[in-house]
């Protein structure tokens, strides 16, 4: 996928200077972009480190333990603190996997 | 999206319309998956409602009715392990990443299958059951 954009004249003048302007300008963008997807991943990871902290494991672990572990489930269906674990299941989840995505694309960007 | 913002906006309106205190806890709606998460009263009963739509439209979801602390009612489509031994019987852990409908009462001790819910039906049983 590609665009095009009109450049403002500032920039196109000093870019002009300065070298092959497509190639400023891709690099420039590619930089941005790492930024972006760099602060998109903290937030992230605070999300996610939140859950993990309450329930002391990965996502994965948790997902795989509330489905297949009976003692587990109502250990947390009995405590006050994790009696809504379904919740915090999903939600958990929505941010996890926003989190391996954004990873994803920033592995992309700097290939 | 569009479909996720139209149904979060028609659940935060009726639940305007049918409790107090309502409170948007989270709503982040992203290109590929939107979440809501609200807090509210109704009559004697804090609700707490937690939704989560992905693109393909398949919905999670998990609805509570707590009275001090203590979950009258909860239901949700987690693939819990009693909810999937109810539907599966003793290869249920086969069935592990299935989205299980099913509803939780007293206090969490009891659990029993039950067909998919929106928030409007989830009133609607609060007012018929409780």
């Amino acid at each position: 996928m590609t665009a095009a954009t009109m450049l403002q004249e500032p920039y196109m003048e000093v870019l002009a200077r300065l070298g092959d302007v497509q190639q400023q300008i891709n690099e420039a963008v590619r930089q941005y972009a790492v930024r972006q997807a760099q602060h998109q991943i903290l937030d992230l990871e605070t999300r996610v480190q939140s859950w993990e902290a309450k329930y002391g494991c990965s996502y994965d672990l948790f997902a795989y333990r509330t489905a297949t572990d009976e003692s587990y489930v109502h250990t947390l269906n009995a405590a006050t603190q994790t009696q809504e674990w379904e919740a915090d299941l999903f939600t958990w989840e929505f941010y996890a996997t926003e989190l391996k995505e954004w990873r994803q694309r920033l592995a992309t960007l700097s290939a | 999206m569009a479909s996720a913002t139209r149904y979060f906006e028609r659940v935060i309106a009726r639940c305007r319309e049918l409790c107090t205190g309502v409170q948007v806890l989270a709503r982040d709606e992203r290109p590929a998956r939107a979440l809501l998460k609200i807090t509210a009263r109704y009559g004697d009963y804090d609700i707490y409602i937690t939704e989560v739509v992905l693109f393909d439209d398949v919905r999670k979801y998990a609805y509570y009715v707590l009275q001090a602390d203590s979950i009258i009612a909860g239901f949700d489509n987690a693939p819990d392990p009693d909810a999937l031994k109810l539907k599966y019987g003793t290869h249920y852990a086969q069935h592990r990443l299935e989205l299980i409908p099913h509803l939780h009462s007293a206090a969490k001790t009891q659990v029993s299958l039950t067909d998919a819910l929106e928030f409007e039906q989830f009133i609607a049983w609060i007012d018929q059951y409780l």
